[in-house]
């Protein structure tokens, strides 16, 4: 075998010994591609998991992710990318924020969930398969039993925000909560149109975490 | 390629470690990224000579359908510029379709010399064929003319020795002409066909009729006396984004029905307003192309955009899709047939221009990445296929007779 395929070695080799180096921090990037569980519920359409968008009254569809008042968007990374025995020292989530419209008090919330969901989840549901669970509070509202009771309250604005989400990421993988994502809502009386997971849109939703050995 | 003889000189003393750890490495940095991809590859594969590829001669064939249990198979042919034909086949005690069809009349009014199936269906219990066919488009003002006198929906009757043609209806406005294919399909309780294609000015709709327990369309109530009963009574009709279309009615339940519309599948909730229509958007959007099939005992159904390599592996909650879809690339396929599931043998069936595909899969629908596949000569058309779980074969229209089996 020719020479000439292993002229790349020492540099591999540097990013094999650096990065197992102690104290080396590894950054990674997980994109809305990567998750395991998405969903948008609506109380309008209290049965689907997909209520991204309403195009006519009782039409939906997921070519955009309109929030509103009554709606969430559920999401979760999976966190198993990160090796064992880390330390978790920043996680920024990366929203891609399309509109806002409203007065200037809209709000984005991003909570996380403490209620395991999954296949049916809806507006009245948390699953619907083998049997359906509700929440506790229909859009999984229930505060401490659904979602954690305080989560993050931002300024919404259009372009890529990005939160800070360490402690949340830092809980999930040290094991002290288990890992059902968050839940991204508006309380207020506007609409913040969120970056479609669909139709061409995916890949901008992202969640950057940087770890280093304990 | 000019390369260093530096580096060349410096590797040289590495050359026992280099491959290991090359290798090392490579997996390091890939092997979890690989994991949490949500794209699936399917590889290419050697063909197996699978047995259970059935032939059948239709250059032209647009649909195709058998029927297990009376031994039918169904081939729509249609050419550009001509009018189209319907063949009937018996199959023998092999599975064999027989060398003399019989061709099925598909009846259109005076002037029109076109006229094609685009949508087969059998009626789950009686010996019924049912058939949506359609015309060419011509521009206004005759078009009126043709969508007050064309029928398009039309029954067979095969328990005879010659099929009847019992019933012609669905004409008017409100059905949409011009179209390529249509899903049509009754429901497991035998008292609704599902109807593509429709429209109201300028929105696509779908609907159903009410079928009697003859498996004929109840007639519409207020014209019941002038039309003599022959215009059927279209109920609970919704709209949809695109153009009229309408292909793999799934229904799921009395009131929940999965589609294939224009921009993806369909969730269509008869009852419940307030979702009445819930739509996944896959790309590229195409009229005719989303192909579907449900799985008869999982919640999960497959779907596929004709002309495209991907797969698409839904799961549903009663109808109602749900969670990301799994994506997987077949290699080297463009994937032109409809999917076609057999639950006996635990596989899903595809096509594409001289091969067909088939995958297994797993106990909760996940397609294997193994799969079998054989090689046949396939018309050039994007060619449509028919599966048989009686004698675990695939019917695949070919441009002409295989010499061995003159």
């Amino acid at each position: 075998m020719s020479w000439q395929r292993w002229s790349m070695l020492p540099v591999l080799l540097i990013c094999w010994f650096g990065a197992a180096a102690p104290g080396h921090a590894k950054t990674i990037m997980m994109t809305d591609e990567e998750t395991d569980q998405l969903a948008a519920i609506a109380a309008e359409a209290p049965r689907l998991s997909w209520a991204g968008y309403e195009s006519a009254p009782g039409v939906w569809n997921i070519s955009l992710l309109d929030l509103y008042p009554n709606r969430g968007l559920l999401i979760r990374f999976p966190l198993d990318k990160i090796p064992r025995r880390q330390r978790i020292t920043k996680a920024e989530f990366i929203v891609p924020i399309d509109y806002v419209y409203g007065n200037n008090e809209a709000r984005l919330y991003v909570r996380r969930l403490l209620a395991e969901w999954g296949p049916g989840v809806c507006h009245l549901y948390r699953t619907t398969l083998p049997k359906p669970i509700e929440w506790k509070v229909p859009g999984a509202k229930g505060s401490g039993s659904d979602r954690v009771a305080r989560g993050q309250v931002l300024k919404p604005v259009a372009g890529e925000m990005t939160i800070n989400v360490t402690e949340d990421v830092e809980l999930w993988y040290s094991g002290v909560v288990r890992n059902h994502g968050w839940i991204l809502s508006n309380d207020d009386a506007a609409m913040i149109r969120m970056g479609p997971w669909a139709f061409g849109g995916r890949g901008r939703w992202k969640l950057r975490i940087t770890y280093e050995p304990e | 390629m000019m390369h260093s003889s530096t580096g060349r000189c410096g590797l040289a003393s590495l050359r026992l470690l280099s491959f290991p750890v090359a290798i090392c490495c490579f997996a390091v940095v890939f092997a979890p990224v690989a994991d949490a991809f949500k794209e699936i590859r399917i590889p290419a594969a050697a063909d197996d000579k699978l047995g259970g590829i059935i032939p059948v001669v239709a250059p032209h064939a647009k649909v195709m359908l058998f029927h297990d249990d009376l031994g039918f198979l169904l081939v729509g042919e249609r050419e550009p510029k001509k009018d189209g034909t319907l063949a009937l086949y018996r199959v023998d005690g092999r599975g064999w379709p027989s060398a003399d069809p019989v061709l099925l009349p598909l009846p259109k009014p005076p002037g029109v010399s076109i006229s094609y199936a685009v949508g087969l269906a059998f009626h789950p219990k009686l010996r019924q064929l049912y058939v949506w066919q359609d015309t060419d488009m011509v521009p206004p003002p005759g078009d009126e003319a043709l969508y007050k006198a064309f029928e398009h929906l039309l029954i067979y009757d095969l328990s005879k020795p010659g099929p009847e043609l019992i019933y012609r209806g669905c004409q008017g406005p409100q059905y949409q002409i011009g179209t390529y294919l249509a899903g049509l399909t009754i429901d497991s309780k035998c008292a609704r066909l599902y109807l593509p294609n429709m429209r109201d000015k300028d929105a696509a709709m779908i609907g159903y009729v009410a079928l009697d327990d003859k498996g004929l369309p109840l007639p519409e109530a207020k014209d019941k006396d002038k039309d003599k009963g022959d215009r059927a009574r279209v109920e609970n009709v919704a709209a949809v984004s695109g153009w009229p279309s309408g292909t793999s009615f799934c229904p799921i339940s009395d009131d929940v029905v999965l589609f294939g519309g224009s921009y993806g599948p369909i969730t269509w909730d008869l009852k419940d307003r307030r979702n009445r229509i819930s739509s996944f958007y896959l790309y590229p959007y195409a009229n005719y192309r989303f192909h579907m099939t449900v799985h008869p005992t999982m919640p999960v159904f497959f779907c596929l955009v004709s002309g495209q390599q991907y797969i698409y592996r839904f799961q549903h909650a009663h109808g109602y899709m749900t969670l990301m879809p799994h994506r997987y690339l077949i290699d080297d396929l463009i994937i032109t047939s409809q999917p076609v599931l057999m639950p006996l043998q635990n596989q899903l069936v595809v096509a594409g221009t001289n091969k067909v595909l088939f995958l297994k899969l797993d106990a909760k629908g996940n397609i294997l990445e193994k799969r079998g596949q054989s090689a046949i000569e396939t018309i050039t058309e994007p060619p449509v296929i028919a599966c048989s779980e009686r004698w675990n074969s695939v019917f695949v229209p070919v441009p002409k007779r295989d010499k061995e089996k003159k």
